[in-house]
């Protein structure tokens, strides 16, 4: 069930209404989100929910357990083994096969033997998304940002809640637990907010994350011999332009969504192409993620606490991991790869990272330019299906006599459109929502249900699924 | 070399919504109602393709009698346009073409 659909409209109509009726009876409340959100889930492959239901109950025990036992040394063991035991699940399901795969190339360079047989194994919607759910609280409780084991339900209903469950933004246990343990506040609901992110977000995924993807990336990434230089080029930009307007689009949904629920969820894109280095891209890009992988990787690592090598290979480390997250192949150890790169080259030689507040506007301008253009080169890796796509992607810079045949007005419209975003005030919908704060509420809800429709008037037939689903 | 304190500080999350105005249930309902009624209004050929894709079964078959009366009725009142035009304007920005020579 996608977000930019009737079902899912029509689904989230019967949650809204229920929800709210249902908000003098908390416990009966959360009952039927938890329900709902399994229902959700259930829409892809009824079958996972029981995945999804055991690794809740299963962290619920283990956060229990780490509660409960003294001695430092138990404790650690006790976390150690729910965060192998997570990860063992996520790795059976995510990476069995690409490891054999892997296994077995080796075994026939090396004229070992046979092959090892593969498993048909289906990947769980979601998975890498409620499995770092279920960790960020057993962690919680074991550096006690918790202060005693959640209910249950609260659990279920943190791991599944139907908005992030299936690409984030991931949400911290320390910080999602107290919000569902308190009462949903009926007179503070930020529905102005939560209406324009819904449809900032529409528009970013119907309109311009699907045609920047049918225009411009799709087809030059399918088979980059066919074109030169300069459409290369644009379809870099536009598979640029189109993962930001895809995932960030999901999170602002999510994020509408959840607030007109009457819950909170953290911000998690800021105008990443707007960075001025990798650490500032990574300080805009995906924060949820990143900030998870800085608190509960990087910092267990050992961080950059035992000197300058140290923190490079931990940098390394935890780009190599935060690559392979994305999906089990070569392709995205080398994004992360170059992204841990390309970090460790900015701590070494600019203490601390660079930061738009340290640069003149000059050098900001082209610390800006040169992030981007690099961050594009990446995006390469993390598009192209296999290494050698990739490598004729990048090959095909070469042709430069080539004349372009994808510089349609059309296209470089929805480009300069996408990357415009990067170039509004930071707090714009902000400024956007307490300048019309004085229209009635009801005349917000009946323009968003015109501009829906027209959203969607405006899109391709079909909808492709959100690049983050894959993850 | 910059050294961190032993324990370990979480920054804190921004949320997106922190900043925003508050507004009560009764005008959030209102809202959510109105934006489905004029979406039902503009999208009716939408929501006649959506019941037509439904399985096949009598309430299926009574919601698809219920959604092509609705379309009729939204056709008489000529407030189907809406969706047509902005897709047609749609497809002619798909077709310029810059002037060669």
């Amino acid at each position: 069930m996608l977000f930019p659909t009737l079902n899912f409209g029509l689904f989230f109509l019967a949650v809204f209404f229920v929800s709210w009726a249902l908000v003098r009876l908390p416990r009966t409340r959360l009952a039927f989100l938890i329900l709902v959100s399994y229902g959700f889930y259930a829409a892809w492959d009824w079958r996972f929910c029981f995945l999804l239901g055991g690794s809740s109950v299963f962290n619920w025990l283990m956060g229990h357990l780490i509660h409960r036992a003294t001695g430092d040394g138990r404790r650690k063991l006790l976390v150690s083994l729910a965060i192998a035991l997570n990860l063992a699940l996520l790795g059976f399901f995510k990476y069995f096969n690409f490891f054999l795969n892997s296994a077995n190339a080796l075994i026939e360079t090396l004229k070992l033997g046979r092959d090892i047989p593969y498993l048909e194994i289906v990947l769980p919607v979601g998975i890498s998304f409620f499995t770092f759910h279920g960790i960020s609280y057993v962690v919680d409780i074991y550096r006690r940002k918790i202060s005693r084991p959640a209910r249950l339900s609260h659990i279920l209903f943190y791991i599944a809640f139907f908005p992030q469950l299936v690409a984030g933004p991931i949400v911290r246990a320390s910080h999602f637990l107290p919000q569902i343990a308190a009462p949903v506040d009926p007179h503070d609901i930020r529905a102005r907010r939560a209406l324009l992110l819904i449809l900032g977000g529409l528009f970013k995924k119907v309109v311009l994350a699907n045609y920047l993807a049918t225009g411009l990336a799709d087809d030059v990434f399918f088979d980059p011999t066919q074109y030169g230089a300069w459409d290369i080029l644009l379809a870099n930009y536009g598979y640029a332009a189109q993962i930001y307007c895809d995932f960030s689009a999901y999170t602002d949904i999510a994020i509408g969504i959840a607030a007109l629920l009457g819950y909170r969820f953290p911000v998690n894109f800021n105008q990443p192409y707007r960075a001025v280095g990798f650490q500032d891209f990574w300080q805009r890009w995906h924060i949820s993620l990143s900030s998870w992988l800085r608190d509960y990787l990087y910092i267990s690592l050992g961080g950059n606490r035992r000197g300058a090598w140290m923190r490079y290979r931990n940098l390394a480390l935890t780009m190599l991991l935060g690559g392979l997250w994305h999906g089990a192949s070569w392709n995205f150890v080398i994004w992360g790869g170059l992204h841990g790169l390309a970090l460790i080259i900015e701590h070494r030689f600019f203490k601390g990272g660079l930061k738009p507040a340290t640069l003149t506007p000059g050098r900001k301008i082209a610390a800006t330019l040169v992030t981007f253009h690099l961050v594009c080169l990446t995006w390469v890796f993390f598009r192209a299906a296999d290494f050698g796509h990739a490598w004729s992607f990048i090959a095909g810079f070469a042709r430069i006599g080539t004349a372009p045949t994808l510089a349609t007005p059309f296209n470089l419209g929805l480009l300069s459109l996408s990357m415009s975003l990067h170039f509004l005030p930071p707090d714009w919908v902000a400024r956007l929502e307490t300048s019309m704060a004085r229209v009635p509420l009801v005349a917000w809800g009946a323009v968003a249900g015109a501009l829906i429709v027209a959203i969607d008037s405006l899109g391709p037939s079909g909808m492709a699924p959100f690049i983050y689903f894959q993850f | 070399m910059d050294k961190e304190t032993p324990a370990i500080v979480y920054q804190r999350q921004i949320e997106t919504v922190e900043d925003a105005l508050p507004s009560g249930l009764p005008g959030v309902c209102a809202a959510v109602a109105a934006g489905s009624i004029v979406a039902l209004v503009l999208g009716s050929k939408d929501l006649l393709a959506w019941v037509n894709n439904l399985p096949i079964g009598p309430f299926s078959d009574y919601l698809l009698l219920v959604a092509q009366a609705w379309q009729d009725q939204m056709v008489h009142v000529r407030v189907t346009g809406y969706s047509d035009t902005l897709h047609k304007l749609l497809s002619a920005l798909q077709a310029l073409r810059w002037r060669s020579g």
